[in-house]
């Protein structure tokens, strides 16, 4: 049911079934008060950020163009976002940050359209800006079904053209560093489809990221095997099932 | 003083829609009346980044709404018209799911009250899948009509209601108080096809939450428009919806003499773009 874009009777298109972080039945769903926002903690490993020039920024989709096993990276903790509906109940996101190399950072979030609500995506987003906006250079990676080939961005120019658009965690991120003085990013939007956390992508966007994916992570680490890089990407998509086409099968 | 025109993200996005017009509105004297003042992101809205809309003659050119250096627009954004002294939002997304008075308090009370604006005008629309509208039967005339059209007098408000108001801190779930503030706080004329606005729909919010901010002192009046739509190519009710307002609002959209189409509307229900477009930029 989850990938089925057709129903008997439509929702209305300003109907968007995001995932409350309230549970409906609380007292808050139908008062006038003031919901709660969840509130971040960042960790400590990351008060001197003056050692890093730049940050890899990308969604859990995308995640195979950075396999771990053979990019030598270092954890340096989760920034959590927590919110406290209650007493007894808490939500909580956990987003790790890594060390690719004494210059570089990398965070994958972790966007599920079943699981997270928006609130915690924009609240990481805004963090992240803040914290990194105006010191360290942004690499982004995104997906988007809004679009219908693969885009390069940047903080100069638009290359989307209208009725184009982006939504999630990348549209978050986007949206407030565009929205920050002095920030500089640039990054890659490729076509998607599929609700967010769950996109497929084709053979050819694959091959696309991974071909850009090999010459970052190659100054990344310059004695980075790209033979082995690639074979790794591709299984690993393979694992989380992303591709659409000869091998994704009959079913979605 | 200066108004604020709100769009409310509901059925077939016609509000939006309505706004995209206004904003690409020719005057005498200018191309556009409106101009960019701030974009803002906030975090109780569903994200959104697109690029600037403009109109099809500056396809390959800068849009004279925006500062040229700006390439990207947001969730939600605010312009103003110099000339008729008037604001307008346009939102693009909706908010986020038990966010509404979050958003209301954090992003709109503080624009009403730095840019001390005097009278907010609100813009809805509803369909007939949308349960919580008071329709008004007893009224023959309004079986034809599909246009409603309120306003809420602040200064006029009883001491009674605003204790009431001050009051409803938790629940307002409540049928007996909801029938008491029902019909107390907006006036609609005679022609709506509503005949009050009920507690459970967005706009009585956004009139309580402004009503009652401590923040918002200068406000004096909210206005309420709503269209009775239904969901499709929506792109002619938003043609009809801002032909009402003009002949209501006279003082905000006096210099407006012409309504163009923005080219983001080129894929609203056109042959242009692929399938996946079809339902346009507000999602």
């Amino acid at each position: 049911m989850l990938f089925k874009q057709w129903d008997e009777w439509a929702e209305p298109r300003h109907h968007v079934d995001s995932l409350a972080a309230i549970p409906p039945n609380h007292r808050n769903a139908d008062s006038l008060q003031e919901a709660p926002l969840p509130l971040v903690k960042v960790p400590d490993t990351l008060q001197d950020i003056t050692i890093y020039e730049q940050i890899i920024v990308a969604t859990r989709v995308l995640m195979p163009l950075f396999p771990k096993e053979i990019l030598n990276f270092t954890s340096l903790g989760n920034i959590e976002v927590k919110l406290n509906v209650s007493e007894a109940t808490a939500h909580l996101v956990k987003t790790p940050i890594y060390k690719c190399n004494e210059r570089t950072l990398i965070i994958i979030v972790d966007e599920n359209v079943m699981q997270v609500c928006p609130i915690f995506l924009n609240v990481i987003s805004k963090t992240i800006c803040t914290m990194f906006g105006n010191q360290l250079k942004f690499l982004i990676f995104g997906t988007s079904d809004r679009i219908s080939k693969i885009k390069t961005i940047n903080h100069l120019n638009c290359t989307l053209i209208p009725p184009e658009f982006i939504t999630g965690f990348i549209g978050s991120i986007i949206s407030d560093l565009s929205l920050t003085a002095n920030s500089k990013f640039n990054g890659f939007l490729v076509p998607s489809e599929g609700p967010l956390g769950f996109e497929k992508l084709t053979l050819e966007t694959m091959e696309f990221l991974i071909k850009e994916g090999g010459r970052i992570v190659k100054t990344i680490d310059s004695n980075l095997n790209l033979e082995l890089y690639e074979k790794e990407c591709y299984r690993n998509w393979r694992l989380t099932g992303t591709t659409i086409g000869t091998q994704s099968g009959l079913y979605i | 003083m200066p108004s604020l025109i709100l769009p409310l993200v509901s059925t077939a996005n016609v509000p939006q829609l309505t706004v995209d017009l206004l904003l690409h509105s020719t005057t005498e004297n200018d191309i556009h009346a409106f101009k960019h003042i701030k974009s803002y992101s906030p975090e109780t809205l569903l994200s959104f980044l697109g690029p600037v809309d403009k109109l099809p003659i500056e396809k390959n050119s800068s849009s004279s709404i925006y500062p040229n250096n700006q390439s990207y627009s947001t969730s939600f954004e605010l312009f103003y018209n110099q000339s008729t002294d008037t604001y307008l939002i346009q939102q693009r997304t909706p908010i986020i799911t038990g966010y509404l008075n979050t958003f209301i308090n954090k992003t709109i009370v503080p624009i009403v009250n730095q840019y001390q604006i005097d009278n907010v005008i609100l813009l809805d629309s509803h369909s007939p899948r949308d349960e919580n509208y008071l329709i008004n039967n007893d009224n023959a005339d309004a079986t034809i009509k599909i246009f409603s059209y309120g306003t809420c007098e602040l200064p006029n408000l009883s001491e009674e209601i605003l204790r009431e108001l001050n009051n409803l801190s938790l629940s307002i779930s409540s049928q007996e108080t909801n029938e008491l503030i029902e019909s107390k706080i907006f006036q609609m004329t005679k022609q709506s096809l509503l005949k009050d606005l009920s507690t459970c729909q967005d706009a009585w919010k956004y009139s309580i939450d402004l009503i009652r901010s401590p923040l918002s002192e200068s406000l004096k009046s909210i206005n309420y428009f709503a269209m009775f739509v239904n969901e499709g190519d929506n792109s002619m009710d938003a043609k009809l919806f801002i032909n009402y307002l003009k002949e209501n609002l006279s003082t905000e959209l006096k210099n407006s003499i012409k309504f163009n189409t923005p080219i983001s509307w080129e894929g609203l229900y056109g042959k242009e773009m692929p399938d996946s477009f079809d339902q346009g930029i507000y999602i």
